[in-house]
């Protein structure tokens, strides 16, 4: 009986709670110990003769002490419980607040070459009228003095964060409905540099990069009847819908170099993350879905040559300035947005049909050789008599005339005289582009998965503007992957193909009138990689480019974070409106290759 | 200095057929003309976005039939997240009598198929919707040069 006492004295209400289980056990031990204890005494006070009414008296007592005892222990149980339902729901709450933390780390070594380094360009020389077509290379005038592309063009080993990012994502059941608000915020994050604006002396970019919103940012409503509403800045189903297909996603030679690349350079016109867009993401219905986006063009310039309401960059996250040219949005500024998808998967096929259109976009910044009409007949200071830069070359000595004279007798009106810029003549450069693709995807149960793309995409201009649209053609995307050691390691082949455009690429320093529509490009791609667990992998990837005598197509295009394309390291230490930044080489071939980590959480 | 006789009040205006009572008029209807056109599209919205939480909302469960679906769900959760090779720390399994519905994030095609064979797996599952999303964050454009 004491001991019992004693125990109860020493540890308090609170205390017990603290102690949990221990003390239960404890004040169990000393109920059965008092239990005995009175057992025993029983029969000592019998002996003893004592009275039996004492006998009875010291037994009620005994009985209330143990009611007393039973009753504390219910407590401390009662409150052990609920202690435990309190540390459980809060438990809960903290993984519910841990798992909406996700993300990508991936950190890879390149060694990789541009594949030009022994390239000459030349002038043009033409025999039509007014020194226009037919043209062909004056290979006894090479330009520059026969110079090689400029600076470290060749072999050049290179650290690059790819598509790593870091977000945070969560639901909020409404009311007691079966419908969540939901809210994503997403950052992509440079593991290999520091973070910062891409200003350089060929653009000026407002974007910040790292900063959170770069990445996929919405809100939204999700019900698993209805399927998702989101609202914010964020892919839209004509990339998402085959994402699946392209298995090396962030890495060198990814298909993005050539799927969704309308001018074969760095930016993926048509897989690119928008501004101010709904989504609508439908469930999926006996394995058929549907996703659909409008992306609100918000610019108040009538042929989008400033950056939109509410955006820092122009639309498609065009830089203004791109290339060394007019800080405004004349390469792919576009107004309104929409498009769309449909899907159907069952076991292991998958197949997916997509489109999109991008209304009214400014190409003002395409064109032969390094200058449009736009840019090319920029007014000059020169004494002649259209004052353009090209009667005064020695104003910009790096604009490259022959080109822009040659087409400019070809094609009169779209190098008329007294074209400015801005502002812009709606009979130029701007027209509604649109892409649609199909494709598929079977993944055998041995382990083989099978991918095939095929892609159209088509720039809406008026004649006089055709002979630069290289924003037009179609193209092939086809992979295999295989499965090794039970999923833990993988291995791929990949090849892409851009059919030929209708305009030659622009841009080119070396532009081959000889070669016209010779622009088509095959890029082969082959990647391994290693799990060593559920999160971190280890890849090994080659990949190459071989683009066609007018053609520049890179292996970084997409979310690999250093693009080996066709530009030299031509700089300007002036911004002369001449497209002079990195010269642009066609029919360049680069080829690298890569290794990694991957981690994500 | 809107006088009925001079800038053509109701009076006027009804002789002359115009004036500013007409233009006000007209300039009032105009008004009422875009808020009405404008009134479909908040319409629609609102009626979107009201009925998406009011159709989505079906017939009550038992509690019993709650508790059943959330052991379902954890189950297939636990399941998922045994899987030695998939990573399943953002799939979300949300039970339905029997039927199981796969929503978050995945990061390799293959986790798709990988995904809805293990929640099939599972015993009482009885149908598994896959509405799960492949995860490509990061920055996908360069810089462009020309």
């Amino acid at each position: 009986m004491r001991l019992t006492v004693s125990v109860n004295s020493r540890l308090g209400k609170g205390e017990l709670l603290m102690c949990g289980t221990r003390v239960v056990r404890s004040l169990a031990v000393s109920l059965v110990a008092g239990v005995l204890c009175s057992s025993y005494s029983g029969p000592t006070l019998a002996q003893a003769g004592a009275a039996p009414a004492d006998q009875d008296a010291k037994m009620r007592v005994l009985q209330q002490r143990i009611d007393d005892l039973s009753k504390q222990l219910k407590e401390i149980q009662d409150a052990e419980a609920k202690n435990a339902k309190t540390v459980a729901t809060v438990d809960k709450a903290w993984n519910t607040f841990i798992k909406g933390f996700f993300g990508t780390l991936d950190v890879s070594i390149d060694y990789t070459t541009k594949g030009m380094e022994d390239m000459v360009a030349y002038h043009l020389a033409c025999t039509g009228p007014n020194g226009g077509p037919p043209c062909t290379l004056d290979l006894n005038n090479p330009k520059n003095g026969g110079a090689h592309p400029y600076g470290r063009v060749s072999w050049m080993a290179m650290m690059s964060s790819n598509g790593s990012n870091v977000g945070y994502r969560g639901s909020h059941q409404i009311g007691k409905s079966n419908v969540d608000f939901i809210y994503q915020v997403s950052a992509s994050i440079d593991m290999a540099a520091a973070p910062g604006l891409q200003n350089t002396w060929t653009k000026s970019s407002n974007t910040v990069q790292g900063a959170i919103g770069l990445g996929d940012t919405f809100i939204g409503l999700r019900s698993k009847s209805l399927g998702q509403l989101k609202f914010g800045e964020m892919y839209t189903p004509y990339k998402t819908s085959t994402d699946r297909l392209n298995p090396f996603g962030g890495m060198l030679g990814n298909y993005n170099v050539v799927m969704g690349n309308t001018g074969g350079d760095n930016r993926v016109e048509f897989g690119t993350r928008m501004d101010h867009v709904i989504v609508y993401d439908s469930p999926s219905w006996a394995g058929f879905s549907f996703d659909a986006s409008y992306g609100f063009g918000q610019n108040p310039d009538p042929y989008n040559n400033i950056t939109p309401l509410g955006s820092a960059d122009c639309s498609g996250s065009n830089n203004p300035g791109s290339g060394n040219l007019f800080l405004n949005c004349d390469d792919g500024g576009f107004n309104y947005s929409y498009g769309g998808d449909l899907k159907f998967e069952t076991g292991g096929l998958y197949l997916v049909a997509a489109y999109e259109l991008h209304s009214a976009v400014n190409r003002s910044s395409d064109g032969i050789g390094s200058n449009n009409p736009i840019y090319g007949a920029l007014p000059g200071a020169g004494p002649g008599p259209s004052n353009f830069a090209c009667d005064n070359p020695n104003n910009s000595p790096l604009l490259d005339c022959d080109t822009y004279n040659a087409f400019a007798a070809e094609y009169p009106q779209a190098a008329c005289c007294g074209v400015t810029s801005p502002p812009y003549n709606p009979a130029y450069d701007t027209g509604d582009e649109w892409a649609a693709k199909a494709g598929g995807q079977y993944r055998f149960q041995f382990g083989l998965t099978v991918s095939y793309l095929w892609e159209e995409m088509k720039r809406k201009l008026q004649d006089v503007m055709m002979f630069q649209n290289e924003r037009q053609r179609n193209g092939q995307w086809a992979a295999v992957e295989y499965e090794l050691s039970g999923g833990g390691d993988r291995i791929a082949l990949g090849w892409a193909h851009a059919g030929a455009s209708t305009g030659d690429p622009g841009g080119q320093h070396n532009y081959d009138p000889n070669g016209v529509g010779h622009n088509t490009s095959n890029m082969y791609t082959a990647a391994y990689w290693h799990k060593f667990d559920k999160q971190l992998t280890w890849y090994f990837d080659y990949a190459v480019t071989v683009n066609n005598v007018n053609a520049h197509y890179d292996i970084g295009a997409g979310a690999h974070g250093i693009k080996t394309d066709c530009h030299d390291a031509t700089h300007t230490p002036f911004v002369d409106y001449s497209s002079a930044g990195p010269t642009t080489w066609g029919g360049c071939r680069p080829q690298g290759f890569s290794t990694g980590l991957n981690f994500k959480f | 200095m809107a006088g009925p006789g001079r800038l053509g009040g109701p009076a006027g205006c009804a002789a002359r057929g115009c004036g500013i009572h007409r233009i006000a008029r007209n300039v009032e209807a105009s008004k009422v003309l875009r808020v009405i056109k404008r009134v479909p599209y908040a319409g629609i919205t609102a009626a979107v976005l009201c009925g998406l939480v009011a159709c989505a909302s079906g017939p009550p469960k038992s509690d019993a039939q709650l508790q059943a679906d959330k052991v379902m769900a954890e189950r297939v959760e636990a399941a998922l997240g045994a899987d030695k090779e998939l990573f399943a720390k953002h799939i979300t399994a949300h039970a339905d009598n029997g039927v199981v519905h796969l929503t978050g994030y995945v990061w390799e095609a293959s986790d798709f198929q990988e995904a809805v064979s293990i929640a099939e797996s599972v015993p009482g599952v009885t149908r598994v919707v896959n509405d799960l999303e492949l995860n490509r964050n990061g920055n996908d454009n360069g810089p462009v040069a020309r």
